[in-house]
């Protein structure tokens, strides 16, 4: 188990190259760069610029450099933020995004599992109609509608947040309801799903003629083997929420990792772009571990050796 | 006084495509240490009947149009659910037909055994893992201690399918309904299952209905058949009357089309046609169409038990005066 865990990890390094190779050549290929603007400069600053940054260089030597300082835990400079590393902007934005990502992902969680084992407790039933139909409403409402009524009901009728902004901890709680409630919605339906598929099975049958409690089969008989697709898609949703959302962090003008991956894109600041890819992609990697263990915590029948 | 005690249940399932009467008026009783054998062909009711007994068919879309079944003066058939779990698996237990099914693949077998126990008697866990563990050794699985704490798949077919008698051992049920305990199995295994259940009832008395479309399943360990037709009862009978004098002809044609070690036949006997449509409207006898001694009457009415003797009877016009003209 423990050399499974260290050789999915080891696995890293070549992803991490090729997420790294693919990004560069992908950025200097969209048009423009990151010193064009509206504004004409002299051709002199021009050239001063792009020396600074080895823009002059040739592409494959940029590329070289560039992996370089990658082998060194260097995410070079931002090209956009003038004196600011990518290493700086990834430390002091991704703690906002992430905790507003672990609110997120705990009501997520716990809004959609109970939902789903609560729709799926009792199957084509009016308590799994409107469930679901929460859920389908919770998938099709956008954050940009969600979350202006959240500051609406709770910041500006209730006061008991900050408008806007991120003062204190508590702040926080409303972006993450409003991420959450999209991804409870997506569980919700997962675990419903993954339920009743269980619910079908001989097994199920077999405790009942055991003369269990509904309760007991569902708790102990039905919930293991339910909850794997809900636990497949905790992976990527947990990536995803952790790292930040362009559209909540905007609405509740968060100092987030989300809004500064979007921008680093239109702005293309290559560096930060390609830094805030490879962090993603190390999370992806280390979430889907997780989620791999979960599995064979769940299901006895998978190993890892 | 029989230990259960069935009159006139009625099973329907209630489908898009029509009614289907999975079991129309089923009638039989089981004695104290008596082992039953229900045969039948794929969907005969025979499961369908006892599934109904223990209330483990989804309702809907199957209904139970009527009939009781009689144990300890409570009838099965209204009891709250409540009072039936309390029955299910403590006073009744079932065994499965697919083994490699029936045991959840997520949970250990101790769990999966040591349950039942703390459900039904309250045990503690340890004093219940001791007593399955126990419960394993008596279905004669080897280093039950180790195997216990296994998963199912780690188990075999056979072993598995012993793990399931060794649950329905647990509370000392005191009836057992095995639902074609052999049909998933490997047909050497099939015979050490048979062998287990032979030994099993014999040693401490069980009351045993053993459901199978394997008549030579029945035919080593019953005392009493009981064969079903298209969700009808057709003839009934001790093992010696069923197998030396069958009266009804579905009986007759199922013996004739059993393979025999003595006779060098090229061709299997097979009754022609195939069973009616479930959703078919019943009237006459269901066996008519492929009845080899159809008369007109048959397809119209209801159709007379035979009675040859206390407990050999049969549904049929041939009575058996017009068999014994027939034959001569």
């Amino acid at each position: 188990m423990l050399g499974y865990i260290i050789r999915r990890l080891l696995q890293v390094i070549p992803v991490l190259w090729l997420v790294a190779t693919s990004t560069f050549f992908l950025m200097h290929a969209a048009p423009g760069g990151p010193f064009d603007s509206e504004r004409q400069i002299s051709a002199e600053i021009q050239a001063n610029i792009n020396a600074r940054y080895h823009l002059d260089e040739p592409l494959g030597k940029q590329y070289l450099r560039y992996l370089q300082m990658l082998a060194s835990g260097d995410l070079g400079p931002s090209f956009r933020y003038a004196d600011r590393s990518v290493n700086e902007i990834i430390a002091t934005t991704f703690p906002v995004s992430a905790m507003v990502g672990l609110i997120g992902l705990f009501f997520a969680l716990s809004i959609g599992l109970s939902t789903g084992i609560f729709a799926a407790s009792k199957l084509n039933s009016w308590r799994d109609y409107s469930a679901m139909l929460l859920a389908l409403l919770g998938i099709s409402l956008p954050s940009f509608v969600v979350g202006p009524l959240m500051i609406l009901l709770f910041s500006i009728k209730l006061g008991w947040f900050s408008v806007s902004g991120y003062n204190r901890l508590q702040d926080l709680l409303l972006p993450g309801l409003t991420m959450g409630i999209m991804y409870a919605a997506f569980f919700a339906r997962l675990t419903r799903g993954g339920i009743s598929e269980i619910i079908r099975q001989d097994f199920i049958r077999t405790a009942k003629a055991k003369g269990l409690s509904n309760t007991v089969i569902m708790l102990r008989h039905t919930l293991k083997g339910g909850l794997l697709p809900a636990t497949s898609f905790l992976g990527p949703a947990a990536t995803a929420m952790l790292t930040g959302s362009l559209v909540v962090e905007t609405i509740f003008n968060l100092p987030g990792l989300g809004r500064f991956f979007v921008q680093s894109a239109l702005n293309r600041d290559y560096t930060l772009v390609m830094g805030c890819v490879l962090f993603l992609a190390v999370l992806i990697v280390i979430m889907n571990l997780l989620v791999d263990l979960a599995y064979a915590f769940l299901d006895p029948r998978v190993t890892y050796d | 006084m029989p230990l259960l005690q069935v009159e006139d249940l009625r099973v329907f399932f209630h489908t898009y495509a029509g009614v289907i009467r999975a079991v129309d008026g089923l009638s039989f009783s089981l004695e104290p240490g008596q082992c039953l054998g229900v045969v039948g062909e794929s969907g005969s009711g025979k499961s369908a009947a006892m599934m109904a007994l223990l209330g483990l068919l989804p309702q809907p879309p199957a209904k139970i149009h009527g009939g009781r079944a009689l144990f300890h003066h409570q009838d099965l058939l209204c009891l709250p659910k409540r009072e039936l779990r309390k029955i299910r698996g403590n006073k009744i237990a079932m065994i499965f037909q697919d083994p490699m099914t029936s045991l959840n693949p997520y949970l250990r077998i101790s769990t999966q055994m040591t349950e039942i126990l703390t459900t039904h008697e309250g045990v503690s866990t340890k004093n219940a893992l001791s007593r399955a563990i126990a419960a394993l050794e008596q279905v004669g699985i080897a280093d039950a201690s180790r195997a216990i704490v296994q998963y199912p798949h780690q188990f075999s077919g056979g072993m598995r399918q012993r793990v399931m008698i060794a649950m329905a051992l647990l509370t000392k049920a005191e009836i057992i309904i095995a639902d074609e305990p052999t049909t998933a199995l490997d047909v050497t295994i099939q015979a050490q299952i048979i062998e287990l259940l032979r030994s099993l009832q014999q040693r401490y008395g069980l009351s045993l209905i053993l459901v199978t479309h394997d008549l030579g399943v029945v035919a080593g360990i019953s005392d009493h058949i009981l064969v079903m037709y298209n969700g009808r009862l057709v003839e009934r009978g001790t093992v010696e009357d069923i197998f030396y004098r069958p009266s009804h002809p579905y009986t007759e044609g199922l013996l004739q089309a059993l393979p025999r070690v003595d006779q060098q036949h090229q061709h299997l006997y097979a009754i022609p046609g195939a069973p009616p449509l479930p959703t078919a409207q019943r009237q006459g006898c269901s066996f008519a169409p492929r009845c080899p001694q159809v008369m007109p009457m048959c397809y119209e009415g209801e159709v007379p038990w035979v009675a040859i003797n206390q407990q050999h009877q049969y549904l049929c016009h041939l009575t058996t005066e017009l068999k014994e003209g027939a034959a001569r």
